[in-house]
């Protein structure tokens, strides 16, 4: 396996950022969004419009909530320690991990767009993140690919 | 990455590196014992030499670089990582154009989201605009049994219009509906589809409008009656839209209309004006949207317009039964014409008021 420093340098960087935004969305979340720091233009953008909405759940869980479970899952998924790993299973885990994040991002964005005609600026930030972390993952995992001699042992791997 | 390039095994420089896979760019960490195969990679040290020409006691000798120098077997133990080597390269390869192709699908979807957004007309912000025929259409086209059924649904507390005051309101010789309201209002948002719905049993609408309540009071997707016309063998309908969703003035409502509008007011409990104000043809008058405005918050315009003519959804359940009782309530003041359209509501009845409906203050 070789070694490359930016898939973990830029993973984590990523992944504190929406770690943060989805805290600060989850703060305002549970405190009504009083303070939320993104005011209706009389644009597209309105923050409060998507926080409030009904589309701000999945499954009765706050999407906010579920951006901070993502992040937390995924901070660990592109630690160094992680993309160090030979480890066919953690390869895939952080593949899989960061397509779930892309694909709920382009659900959202479409809630946003077609449903409810209102964007949110920090929604769109993690959004962004998320694509960003998506190319970060897809990107590292073929340039840390494995060894030849190594291919052949996650072939057995795989085989068996 | 340079910074890891060295030497996993730590043998003296110039020494034959173990595999063809520990060239520049690359290294062996720690790993787990290697199959057979790449054991046969490890040994390739001998081979490799010979292929390189490099430090080896056999490389030093006159002819050691000479193509089948090393035999018996040494082609074929360089053949292999050879064929490894190509065989890892094109797996990178097509992983590599594997990543270019999911990434450049996400980049694509997000472009389509934006460019099909770009082209329904923007941002929901803004005044109004000319609301799309399909939508008029589909709203005049909710079938009288639909609207009828929805009335059947026990689960709904709607507001309905009470006994007027004033006297009989006409207009050209024909019933006149008479509606003040307001574009900021957020009831009147509610109840305007339903209005719409119903209207249009009774003749055609050109030139609606679309629009939004304010963005602090709902921001709810609606129609604007503003600049639109409504043509009808059997009522007139006057509509007064007040104000914008900015508050500002739009339309001025007469002396006449005001003294209509604040004797309906007073006589339905209310100290003072408020927006909705329809008032059918002097015999019922609605002082509120018949329906709760916070159902339609946080929905699209193309959201509620879907919904509207659809009784499994709680948006149309509600707009339908609104609009059903609002053409039972024309209908007693056109005769009951057309038949078709008050015969479908001949067998349904307007309850009296249990609770007060909800207005927004008029400025």
């Amino acid at each position: 396996m070789r070694r490359v420093w930016w898939p973990p340098a830029i993973g984590l960087v990523l992944s504190a950022l929406g770690f943060g935004v989805s805290g600060y969305l989850t703060y305002e979340h549970y405190t009504g969004s009083k303070s939320l720091s993104c005011p209706a233009t009389g644009g597209i953008v309105n923050c409060l419009k998507v926080t409030t909405s009904i589309y701000n759940n999945i499954h009765g869980v706050p999407v906010a909530v579920l951006g901070l479970v993502f992040f937390a899952v995924m901070s660990v998924l592109q630690s160094p320690p992680a993309w160090r790993s030979p480890t066919l299973a953690i390869r895939f885990a952080r593949i899989v991990w960061s397509l779930v994040g892309v694909a709920t991002a382009l659900k959202l964005v479409y809630d946003e767009l077609f449903k409810l005609d209102a964007i949110c600026l920090w929604c769109t930030s993690v959004h962004v993140i998320s694509l960003l972390l998506f190319i970060t993952t897809v990107f590292g995992t073929v340039a840390t690919a494995p060894l030849p001699d190594e291919f052949e042992e996650l072939d057995e791997f795989v085989d068996s | 990455m340079s910074g890891s390039e060295k030497s996993p095994e730590g043998k003296p420089k110039g020494q034959v590196p173990p595999r063809g896979s520990a060239k520049k760019g690359r290294m062996a960490p720690k790993r787990p014992p290697i199959a057979a195969s790449s054991k046969a990679g490890g040994t390739s040290s001998k081979s490799g030499g010979a292929k390189s020409g490099g430090n080896t006691s056999a490389g030093n000798k006159p002819g050691a670089n000479k193509p089948g120098a090393n035999k018996p077997g040494g082609n074929k133990a360089g053949s292999q990582p050879r064929g490894r080597q190509a065989a890892w390269q094109a797996r990178r390869r097509r992983n590599r154009w594997l990543a270019v192709g999911s990434v450049v699908v996400v980049v694509v979807v997000v472009a389509a989201f934006i460019v099909v957004k770009a082209s329904d007309g923007g941002s929901g912000g803004g005044l109004r605009k000319p609301a799309p025929i399909a939508v008029v259409n589909s709203l005049a086209n909710v079938s009288m049994s639909t609207l009828v059924e929805a009335t059947a649904d026990k689960s709904l507390q709607l507001y309905y219009p009470a006994k007027a005051v004033g006297g009989r309101l006409t207009s050209g010789g024909k019933p006149e509906v008479l509606y003040i309201g307001a574009e900021f209002c957020p009831i009147c948002a509610t109840e305007r589809w339903a209005m719409v719905v119903a209207l249009s049993k009774f003749g055609t609408f050109s030139n609606l409008q679309q629009t939004h309540s304010a963005l602090d009071d709902g921001d709810i997707p609606t129609l604007s009656f503003y600049g639109s016309t409504y043509t009808s063998p059997y009522l007139t309908f006057v509509s007064v839209e007040n104000e914008t969703n900015t508050s500002k003035l739009l339309q001025s409502y007469t002396s006449a209309e005001n003294t209509l509008w604040k004797a309906n007011e007073i006589a339905q409990g209310q100290s003072s004006e408020g927006y909705p104000f329809i008032d059918i043809g002097g015999v019922l008058a609605l002082i509120s949207a018949q329906t709760n405005d916070t159902l339609l918050i946080s929905h699209s315009f193309s959201n509620i317009a879907d919904s509207v003519g659809d009784n499994e959804k709680t948006i149309g359940v509600n707009e339908d039964a609104s609009a059903a009782y609002l053409i039972k309530a024309i209908c007693g003041v056109t005769g009951n014409k057309p038949a078709a359209t008050c015969s479908a509501v001949a067998k349904l009845t307007i309850p009296s008021n249990t609770s007060s409906g909800e207005s927004s203050p008029a400025s």
